[in-house]
């Protein structure tokens, strides 16, 4: 999911990264209404907001709407910065680190809430914050390793593209060109996989509270050991593989 | 374009980020977080409906006013009661008061980005007011009420000068 780069992606690849992160973005963000009632993962309607709030000159609001933007902004200029400034060697590993900055946020969010949070509105606004920054992380990375194919958190352009997919479906053409077809399944897995983190996280929180940022963290993991897995799974086969190319051309010699 | 190019990716990269701190903290120096515009004693001063409702007989409009019964109903189902003066207190502490009768304290907070007042009952019971309005002088708070006519009702406060 995270090794391959671009055009060396499959749809297979994108529907597997795109269900996971969405599914864990879908999580945080209907955890973060509940609790702080703010969005976490898209920022338009925080877009929205800050132009309301400029307008009626509430400039505290305006900061903090401001400033949740930006940390959005910073997460996907960290993520990118890591893919783009890391070895092509060492892919998987450039690829897992923005993923491990946002583990460390997502585990942040939930031991503090779980165990410290006083509700002041300057700690919500805080969190919000480290949020937005692991979303932007999240979106960043994805959208830029699948070449902009998958967005987990940016519902927005998806329901727009699903929406022109399917005009374009009503043409036959179309409907038998296999990349827009895979195209329009990897946009209904993305944004199946959001509803379902969604629902899960809702239900989740009613019992375990600040916890769903922990589950929603576990997702994460599970992309990278999925990843190093097949890495792993991959030297041992191509070892193997050699090993035995080997031993017949000494055994042909002899 | 030529000369936006000409200062070099560093001096634009450094103006990127010092830019919206430098606009993040002019902003904040001239405002005040709302969790220390609300503390302080407010008065009720006006119950309303934000959504006005047609009349379907004569396709009129209803009044916004609230009248003193249904005011009474709506109340009944809060946890706010008949107050008539709020104190929001530092503590996260939250009187209403009735002609000198003190009820028990409930506790307050605000939610997103100081636009949501939650409001907890010693009993857990929890509600979430819309606060649109906090200044110096006036405070408006907004819920939904499903009583009567379903809708926003806005509460309009004045500051009490203690």
């Amino acid at each position: 999911m995270l090794r391959k780069f671009n055009n060396s992606r499959t749809l297979e690849d994108n529907k597997k990264l795109g269900a996971l992160t969405a599914f864990s973005a879908g999580m945080v963000n209907v955890a973060s209404v509940i609790i702080f009632f703010a969005f976490t993962s898209n920022v338009t309607g925080h877009f929205a907001i800050l132009a309301e709030e400029i307008a009626k000159r509430n400039w505290y609001q305006a900061a903090v709407v401001f400033a949740w933007i930006f940390c959005f902004f910073i997460g996907n200029f960290v993520s990118n910065l890591v893919v783009i400034h890391s070895s092509k060697k060492r892919r998987h590993l450039s690829h897992a680190i923005p993923l491990l900055i946002e583990i460390g946020c997502l585990l942040f969010i939930g031991f503090y809430g779980q165990f410290f949070y006083k509700e002041t509105l300057t700690e919500t606004e805080l969190m919000v914050a480290v949020l937005l920054f692991a979303m932007g992380i999240q979106n960043g990375l994805t959208a830029s390793i699948s070449n902009f194919a998958v967005k987990t958190t940016h519902l927005t352009g998806l329901t727009t593209d699903l929406g022109i997919l399917l005009a374009m479906f009503t043409k036959k053409s179309f409907r038998q060109n296999e990349q827009l077809a895979g195209r329009a399944q990897l946009l209904v897995t993305i944004a199946g996989a959001y509803l379902l983190g969604g629902v899960f996280a809702g239900v989740l929180y009613l019992n375990i509270q600040f916890m769903v940022f922990i589950v929603a963290c576990l997702v994460i993991v599970i992309i990278i050991l999925y990843d190093y897995s097949k890495i792993k799974v991959t030297r041992f086969l191509r070892t193997k593989r050699s090993t035995i190319s080997r031993w017949n051309t000494v055994t042909s010699e002899s | 374009m030529k000369k936006i190019s000409g200062l070099g990716p560093s001096v634009l990269y450094i103006a990127l980020f010092t830019v919206p701190i430098l606009l993040f903290g002019a902003m904040m120096l001239n405002s005040t977080s709302p969790e220390q515009n609300i503390l302080g004693s407010w008065k009720e001063v006006a119950w309303e409906y934000e959504k006005v409702e047609k009349d379907n007989e004569n396709g009129s409009l209803t009044s916004k006013s609230i009248s003193e019964s249904i005011k009474r109903e709506i109340i009944q189902s809060l946890i706010i009661h008949e107050a008539e003066t709020w104190e929001f207190l530092p503590n996260g502490k939250l009187r209403l008061d009735k002609k000198d009768q003190i009820t028990t304290p409930l506790e307050w907070n605000l939610k997103g980005r100081g636009h949501v007042l939650k409001l907890k009952h010693p009993d857990d019971k929890t509600e979430y007011y819309n606060l649109q309005k906090v200044n110096d002088d006036e405070m408006v708070l907004y819920f939904n009420s499903d009583i009567k006519a379903k809708g926003i009702v806005k509460m309009v406060f004045k500051r009490v000068n203690s």
